[in-house]
């Protein structure tokens, strides 16, 4: 069986180890550890396994763990390490933004990447921003009320 | 067990050769949003992977000369976000807003949705009414083919098992600059196409001078409708004019029935999208003309 | 208590940060050292004979740790149950094999099992099971599957395994003394759980030999049925529930768990076994589809008189939990309306499709998509509005079902919840685009929530006050995503006046918590809230007397508050709770205590026609969706949805907000775009790009409205709402899309395909 070095980091981390050459990033994070990012179809039509690789929210399942190398990975759990990142995961809990919480870290995510780049979008920018992500018990109401709240307190501290 | 190796090389020569080499036991990485459920559907088997995703050569969105140059591995999402797409080609970039969602646009690349080679490639479309110009290269050769000739079938194109498209060019000129693409999917997001519809346009006093128009999903591969746009050339344009177009787009596709949409469904809308986008145009050449 | 200090404020679950820090431990999220990885070899064909099956090749490949087979397992044919501990007869109980044996009946069926040290290698094993078939021309219509002479998918010499009826009155008389009828056939498809984490789990063998199965499962009492498939004791079989990502009715049966137990009993190894999404919507179970052939008649001014309904539900390969979607659906299928002469005949059949069972909502969304639908061309042809349609006709409270008869002694809020949702709609939103066209829909329903009463539900739950005033809750209620769980906290916290944050709950665990039954029929609210409640009144009725004592008061004067107990009235006259309790504990008095809380009981009904009770009780709504349609491409835009239900007592707003807004979309979907196409038995979409979900992009907000009558029978007054949130959305839909554009969609999804070709016939049909 032949192994690639990998070197990355994962929520600031550094990780030195090896992976497949056709291992996704999604069964690599998780044989290491990181079971925060969500399997849900391995086929990147369902956005639970996402993570933001140098800068870009993608899905884990469909970008090659090799892919990664020399890279900057962040899950959910590396969220409190932002100022954005926990005014998002303080929102979801508080709109009760959060059912069964399986698209949760995937959702926190696209979110926290999006509002990176577009601070305060209206609410159906925000739909189309997570649309990428499904979520099968809120009908999204109260995901996007929460992600809303933090783009209106972004316009109020602007 | 792992039959597969991973190779990422730093220049598109270093490419070409592993090509040269590993021929049809080598694939080509880079946004990866096809090669992974391949693999796992165990499509791909035995295979050099050939992650070209570190390679800059083969990036960027660039304005040479009269053309406009596309690197394969710009992402789906840089159409949308580039000054020079977004504002003056935007036929591409609404294709791209429909394309899948957008954290799968973060990473697919053109080049990868044009060799991927599926009828419903959404990129395809508009790229084959800017009648764009695919770049390929292998160790052996360089050559340059018209996208509306690179496919072949599903799944399948020209390109030999030894070359690899470098760029995508296409003409900075009137008819390139006023297109638009219409996508009817299954819903509003993370949707395979039933069917789409693109029409670039250049008007001259109510005449057609030129009209390119293709469509998605409704042939075994992306398709420019050439009988339409003969059909349409010179005329003038009225009521009676589009309808006729219409029917003629309606008779030149060729769509299959699947779980998506039946072959009249998509017969009927492939003329509707036509009509919707090629007025769009009309109206707004048409009007800049009377003013 | 007059005010609530914790009841009724929409607070963050107890679960919530755990979930958006990524701290929480799912299913597939716990490994142990040694595993192994089971996969499931399936049939390829929906039916066949299996002629010899070699599994020699397999179990000599490195790594590979069991291969079993239909021959390997101790009991392979039982009968599905869904956690009862009642008899309930044979109507209800149909063949369950674990393994295919001889024969497959649909594609997909489990045919073998494999462990192995690595996935892949247990994938290459199953490679090489050669299975040799002789396929067979199976049924694929349960229309067809029921004619005499049909293939027969079982064993019985009928494929018909559920027959069902009702009726009260004379529908001869009715009907002859109708102004108006109509008749019609509707038809609704298969549809898929998708929830996003598919079903799996991990099992091990602990140091006392009992099997314990860390799994994502509705149903933890679902260790008797593995423990009786192995043949042994059922103490002998453990079930640690794990937070669930997402139930919808899909983890109600037994999914991975019998696999798990046989291959870890084989192997004395750890064993862990996930669905990929593909075996998840091929192999786990449906919604049922369902043929229905409706009849109704009403006089001039729009009051029913009769009612005349057969449905025919596809049960799919095995009968699993069929028998009891297809009672409530016959219980549903005249709707919340009061009409005097109603007949209704339910055939269940056996297909060679995918097996069907629970799906929120539980047959009530089925018939209640043509009940609503009918209404609403009642009302379009007697020009009535409507709300007002619905108005003279549905149930008020003290009346009956028009079923089964059962009265409705609690409020019944419908007039009010149909009001308040078509008055929310508001103003017509103004459409500039003359290809689009837009209406509005209204539909309104009951559903029960509660088990069938003859099922003799009950719910346990153990409380624990601390010396240091924290308390520690058991109880084996499984969480879906529902909330389930902090639900219980909440209650505690209320009765106990301590914060949320003082509670520790352990849940979902058959060995260490008391049974709280399934998270299913939308009980836990009603019954675990109970039980919960019960037991914590019991800790709280020591505490407030001993309390007395030492204040020298009436116990009726004091309330535990923030941690103290205090005299109303006059709150500075208190004692904090620690001293109450040390008090209690010197005195010996129990502050813990284990209780249950049984359902009203009744015995079972005549299935050929049910009468009287058969639920507790029921929750009422109304939807209303205005939607734009485009009238040459048929797409359909949700403009507005609001849904409006009496849930009684919102324990916790948000999560009640929650079910609605999370109901009214999977809903939405059932309307417009999901069906799980399967021809001749072959799954035609078998992943997330072909079973096509709503996204965010594709959402109304769902604008939900709470009506709290107190009238329920959960605590506080409170009701269920998880599947009645789901059930009437479908026809508000399709009612809207007729008012837009004059098309009767009768057979889901409404897609934009079905839309245009009965806008435009001349062109398809030229």
């Amino acid at each position: 069986m032949e192994e690639y070095k990998i070197d990355l980091t994962v929520n600031g981390e550094k990780i030195s180890t090896t992976a497949k050459a056709e291992e996704s990033l999604l069964k690599f994070l998780r044989r290491n550890g990181f079971t925060e990012v969500k399997c849900g179809c391995e086929k990147g039509e369902c956005g639970t396994c996402t993570v933001i690789l140098n800068e870009k929210a993608v899905k884990s399942c469909i970008t090659l763990a090799l892919q990664a190398n020399h890279k900057e990975v962040w899950t959910v759990k590396g969220m409190e390490k932002f100022e954005l990142g926990r005014k998002l995961q303080k929102s979801f809990v508080n709109y009760g933004a959060i059912q069964c919480g399986f698209c949760t870290p995937g959702m926190i995510i696209t979110a926290k990447n999006y509002l990176d780049q577009n601070p305060i979008p209206n609410r159906e920018e925000i739909k189309k921003a997570i649309s990428g992500n499904l979520c099968r018990c809120t009908g999204y109401k109260k995901i996007v009320d929460a992600i809303y709240a933090v783009a209106v307190e972004n316009q109020r501290s602007k | 067990m792992s039959l597969f190796k991973y190779i990422s090389p730093k220049t598109k020569d270093e490419v070409l050769e592993i090509l040269q080499k590993e021929k049809s036991n080598a694939c080509i990485v880079a946004g990866c949003s096809n090669v992974l459920p391949n693999i796992r559907d165990k499509e791909i088997k035995a295979k050099v992977l050939i992650d070209i995703t570190n390679i800059e050569q083969l990036k960027g969105i660039y304005q040479k000369e009269d053309k406009i140059f596309l690197g394969p591995l710009t992402t789906i999402n840089e159409l949308i976000y580039s000054d020079i797409t977004s504002k003056e080609y935007k036929v591409l970039t609404q294709a791209a807003q429909e394309f899948a969602d957008p954290l799968v646009r973060n990473t697919a690349t053109i080049g990868g949705n044009l060799v991927t080679a599926s009828p419903a490639a959404d990129i395809a479309i508009p790229l084959l009414t800017l009648d764009a110009l695919i770049k390929i290269e292998s160790t052996r050769d360089k050559r340059e083919v018209k996208l509306k000739d690179f496919f072949v079938g599903p799944g399948e194109t020209i390109l030999q098992d030894d070359e690899m498209i470098v760029g995508i060019e296409f003409e900075q000129s009137d008819v390139n600059k006023n297109g638009y693409f219409i996508k009817i999917g299954q819903r509003k997001a993370m949707a395979i196409s039933i069917a789409t519809v693109a029409v670039n346009l250049e008007v001259r006093q109510n005449k057609i001078n030129q009209i390119r128009i293709a469509a998605g999903s409704v042939a075994p591969t992306p398709v420019r409708l050439t009988g339409a746009e003969s059909f349409l050339k010179n005329k003038e344009i009225n009521d009676k004019l589009v309808e006729e177009a219409i029917d003629r787009v309606r008779e030149e596709v060729k769509p299959i029935s699947d779980i998506r949409a039946s072959e009249e469904y998509r017969r009927y809308i492939s003329g509707l999208l036509f009509k919707r986008a090629f007025k769009k145009l009309a109206d707004s050449s048409i009007h800049q003309f009377t003013n | 208590m007059s005010e609530f200090k914790i009841v009724g404020k929409p607070i963050p679950r107890d679960d919530a940060w755990a979930k958006v820090t990524g701290e929480l431990k799912y299913a597939d999220d716990f490994s142990l050292p040694g595993m192994l990885y089971a996969k499931v070899l399936r049939s390829k064909y929906p039916a066949a004979k299996i002629i010899s099956i070699n599994t020699a090749k397999a179990e000599k490949l490195n790594g590979v740790r069991a291969v079993l087979t239909a021959k390997d397992v101790p009991h392979n044919e039982t009968v599905t149950r869904f956690g009862q501990s009642s008899e309930v007869g044979k109507g209800f109980e149909g063949l369950y094999r674990v393994l295919a044996d001889k024969k497959v009946r649909f594609m997909g069926e489990a045919v073998a099992l494999v462990a192995a040290d690595t996935e892949e290698i247990a994938e290459k094993a199953l490679d090489l099971i050669e299975v040799n078939y002789e396929t067979l021309p199976g049924v694929f219509d349960p229309v067809e599957a029921m004619k005499p002479g049909a293939y027969l998918v079982g064993e019985n010499n009928s494929n018909i395994i559920g027959q069902f009826g009702c009726s009260q009155g004379d529908i001869i008389k009715g009907f002859a003394e109708a102004d108006i009828i109509i008749e019609d056939t509707y038809k609704v498809p298969f549809v898929d759980h998708a929830y996003l984490e598919t079903e799996g789990g991990i099992a091990w063998i602990d140091d006392y030999g009992v099997i314990n199965i860390r799994v994502g499962s509705q149903v933890i009492e679902h260790f008797r049925d593995v423990a009786d498939v192995l043949g042994l004791s059922h103490n002998k079989v453990r079930y640690i529930g794990t937070m669930m990502g997402g139930g919808f009715g899909g983890k109600e049966d037994i999914t991975v768990e019998a696999y798990l137990a046989l291959l870890t009993w084989k192997t004395k190894k750890p064993v862990r076994l996930f669905y990929t999404r593909e075996e998840s919507i091929l192999c786990h179970s449906k919604r049922h589809p369902f043929v229905m052939k409706y009849k109704v008649g009403a006089k001039k001014d729009g009051k029913l008189v009769a009612l005349n309904a057969e449905l025919i539900s596809d049960a799919g390969a095995y009968p699993y939990l069929s028998p009891w979607v297809n009672l409530y659906a016959t219980v549903n299928a005249a709707g919340p309306y009061c009409i005097p002469n109603v007949k209704v005949r339910t055939y269940c059949v056996l297909t060679n499709n995918t097996f069907t069972s629970a799906n929120r909502g539980f047959g009530a969304p089925q018939p209640n998509v043509v009940y609503e639908s009918l209404m609403d061309e009642l009302a379009h042809k007697l020009n009535i509005s409507p709300l007002e349609i619905r108005r003279r006709n549905c149930l008020t409270t003290g009346k009956s079902l028009s079923t089964t008869g059962q009265v409705f002694k609690t409020y019944v809020a419908l007039p009010e919840v149909a009001e308040k949702a078509w008055e929310a709609l508001g103003e017509l939103a103004k459409c500039e685009d003359k290809n689009r066209k837009v209406g509005r829909g209204l539909a309104i329903g009951l559903m029960s929530y509660g088990r069938m009463t003859f099922l003799h539900d009950s719910s346990r739950c153990y409380v624990r006050l601390e010396s240091d005033g924290s308390v520690l809750i058991r109880s084996g209620i499984p969480d879906l995503g529902g909330g389930q769980v902090s639900l219980l906290c909440q209650i505690v916290a209320e009765e106990l006046g301590i914060p949320m944050s003082k509670i520790k709950i352990y849940y979902s665990d058959t060995a260490l918590t008391p049974l709280a039954g399934t998270t299913t029929a939308t009980r836990q609210t009603y019954m675990s809230g109970n039980a919960t409640l019960k037991a914590a009144r019991k800790i709280r009725k020591r505490i407030i007397s001993k309390a007395a004592e030492l204040l020298n008061v009436n116990p009726d004067k004091l309330d535990i508050i923030e941690e103290k107990v205090i005299v109303k009235y006059n709150q500075s006259q208190y004692l904090p709770l620690v001293e109450v309790i040390k008090a209690c504990n010197t005195a010996g008095i129990e502050l813990f205590c284990e209780v249950q809380f049984n359902a009203p009981f009744t015995i079972v009904p005549d299935l050929s026609n049910i009468r009287g009770m058969t639920f507790p009780d029921f929750t009422f709504g109304a939807q209303a969706v205005e939607v734009a349609v485009d009238t040459e491409t048929g797409q359909v835009e949700i403009l507005k949805l609001i849904t409006c239900y009496d849930v009684g007592k919102a324990i916790n707003p948000l999560s009640v907000e929650g079910q609605m807004e999370g109901g009214s979309i999977y809903g939405m979907g059932y309307a417009l775009m999901e069906e799980v196409i399967i021809e001749k038995g072959i799954t035609m979409t078998p992943s997330f790009s072909e079973y096509i979900i709503p996204t965010a992009a594709d959402v109304p907000d769902v604008k939900a409205i709470l009506v709290e009558s107190g009238g329920g029978l959960g605590p506080y007054g409170a009701k269920g709402i998880g599947e009645p949130a789901c059930s009437i959305i479908a026809p508000a839909i399709l009612n809207a899309i007729y008012d837009a554009i004059g098309v009767r969609i009768k057979n889901l999804p409404a897609t934009p395909e079905k839309i245009i070709r009965a806008l435009k016939k001349e062109y398809f049909e030229k």
